[in-house]
């Protein structure tokens, strides 16, 4: 059943506004965005004064990872990818229930399929779709590199197994954290504002409070998923894989909640 | 009999407003019940609360000898929601046919699914438009179709003819005649010719609250008694005058305006009942309209409430 209404869902993202609007800006800002890279000296990046302005931005850790060991060009397309994320993410995520829940069409699934089932099978839908849009982009990205900035082909395809895999994990609590979102309204655009309203106030209160207290500005900071972004930006085995265990966390705290307001509404 | 649903103290709060209180019946299986009431009566919130849309304040709900949320109705029991929309961009046969797919149908079965239900509704010519491109009748009949997919052992129709037109309205009275045989079936309606048409029991809820539930010859009378509908009303001088007609047992007339008088009378005490009235209603220098065998529901409604 979650199969097919995850089939569904897909089928139906292609077709609906909110997935062509979120396809539209994601293509559109790609596209930006690669017509910069040509105008970029990537090389540069590895040089030693860069360096040193990176560890700062940085860390020297995460620096040497991304811009040394690895083909700076296609990190750039990362650190682009990876901060831009919760943008696209809160977008694409945000209606998985909730205009169904406005319009009443849940009223046409339920006498067929559970709570549980349809809930899942949003999430779900809303995850391959999110996928598939940072797999085709970062392979784009990855062929990209290839052909203007002379990379190996062999090395960056190993890099670009490196970027799905942590894009993929990055991206599943910000989902999960839009399931919450949707369960909560009754429209698209009303979960999309709820989301990135949420978010912007945590980021905002992180910022104030950090100002005096750090301590506490980090603890805020664990409300949202980008805490695990420095790991994944280190692209290495063992932080990826407490970035994963982390990811699942939220994903379970978030989806959880959602689940709760999703199977206690009327809809 | 056995009961396809049985609601037990049922309860639906919306702050301090019930929108149904304290309500206990038993819908019997493989009949047709009607379920009316005036506006805000909570007819739509009973059949939300047995489909598992809303849930209950108080009270429970088990259809099917389950209850209201189990994974063994799935399928099994169908509804025309009031106000639910269908979704933009996507045709109606891909939409049914992926309902269908929900109720364990193959794709290519889901999609002569689709075709059949849309026959029933006589909407196949439209299959391939957009639901934001279909008229409000033909949404309606759209919406008719989903509730027929599959077999179903218990339909709800909150309002099936509400928004049609009087020919699509006979038939979907037509389509719903015809499952009477294979499954139970609710169906709310203002529309009491429909009721009186097709359904067997009738459920009268008042403001949240059961008023009656009762076999529809129970309710109104259905031997014994004729209604007549007039061009004027009928003044008290000619109502006394009727009533004092041997076999003539009493005459109840509508609300003023209504132009309605009813008509209870002895079997023995006469032959050819309609004869004579009519006879009765010339001598009084009454011009009728209408005449039907029995009370009409929409008296009975129309008197209490």
């Amino acid at each position: 059943m979650i199969k097919r209404l995850v089939a569904q869902d897909l089928h139906y993202a292609l077709r609906s506004a909110r997935g062509v609007l979120f396809l539209v800006f994601f293509s559109v800002f790609w596209f930006w965005v690669f017509s910069k890279f040509g105008q970029i000296d990537t090389q540069w990046l590895r040089n030693p004064e860069s360096t040193v302005l990176l560890s700062w931005l940085f860390d020297p850790k995460t620096a040497q990872a991304l811009f040394i060991d690895r083909h700076p060009a296609f990190s750039l397309f990362f650190l682009v990818a990876i901060n831009t994320a919760p943008m696209f993410v809160l977008l694409a995520a945000s209606d998985q229930t909730a205009n169904d829940i406005g319009s009443k069409y849940l009223r046409f699934l339920l006498p067929r399929c559970q709570r549980t089932e349809i809930y899942l099978g949003r999430f779900l839908g809303c995850v391959l779709l999110v996928w598939a849009a940072y797999i085709t982009v970062s392979l784009v990205a990855a062929l990209w590199v290839v052909l203007f900035n002379g990379a190996n082909l062999a090395e960056i395809m190993v890099e670009w197994f490196w970027v799905v895999i942590s894009m993929m994990v990055y991206v599943l609590p910000f989902i999960a954290f839009m399931s919450l979102c949707s369960a909560l309204v009754g429209s698209a655009g009303l979960s999309a504002l709820l989301g990135m309203g949420a978010y912007l106030l945590v980021v905002i209160i992180i910022g104030i409070v950090g100002i005096r207290y750090d301590g506490a500005a980090e603890l805020v900071g664990w409300i949202l998923p980008n805490t695990i972004k420095p790991w994944i930006l280190l692209m290495d085995l063992g932080q990826w894989l407490k970035s994963l265990l982390v990811a699942a966390v939220y994903v379970v705290i978030y989806g959880w909640l959602g689940w709760l307001m999703f199977s206690r509404r009327d809809i | 009999m056995s009961s396809a649903i049985s609601v037990n103290n049922l309860s639906k709060q919306y702050g301090q407003q019930y929108a149904l209180k304290d309500v206990t019946l038993e819908v019997k299986a493989n009949i047709t019940t009607g379920l009316i009431g005036p506006n805000g009566a909570g007819k739509t919130t009973l059949m939300s609360l047995i489909c598992d849309f809303i849930h209950p304040t108080t009270g429970q709900v088990r259809v099917l000898g389950h209850p209201a949320n189990d994974v063994a109705l799935k399928g099994r029991v169908s509804i025309l929601p009031q106000d639910a929309r269908f979704l933009k961009s996507l045709s109606i046969k891909k939409q049914l046919a992926m309902l269908a797919e929900l109720q364990g149908f193959a794709p290519a079965e889901a999609h002569q699914e689709s075709l059949r239900v849309l026959d029933l509704v006589d909407l196949r010519p439209a299959q391939n438009k957009l639901p934001e491109h279909l008229s409000h009748g033909m949404l309606k009949r759209c919406a008719i179709a989903q509730a027929l997919i599959g077999e179903p052992e218990l339909i709800m129709l909150d309002e099936p003819t509400a928004g049609l037109d009087p020919s699509t309205t006979d038939s979907i009275k037509a389509v719903i005649k015809n499952l009477q045989n294979q499954a139970t079936i609710i169906i709310s309606s203002h529309n009491l010719s429909v009721i009186e048409d097709l359904c067997q029991e009738v459920i009268i809820l008042h403001q949240g609250q059961l008023h009656a539930h009762h076999a529809l010859d129970q309710i109104v009378v259905k031997q014994e008694a004729l209604t007549v509908k007039l061009a004027d009303h009928p003044t008290a001088e000619q109502v006394a005058a009727i009533g004092q007609i041997d076999w003539i047992k009493s005459v109840k007339t509508g609300k003023p305006g209504s132009c309605l008088m009813v008509i209870y009378y002895d079997p023995d005490a006469t032959e050819d009942v309609e004869i004579n009235l009519l006879m009765a209603l010339k001598q009084q220098g009454m011009t009728y309209r209408e005449f039907t065998k029995g009370e009409r529901l929409q008296e009975y409604m129309t008197d209490h409430f």
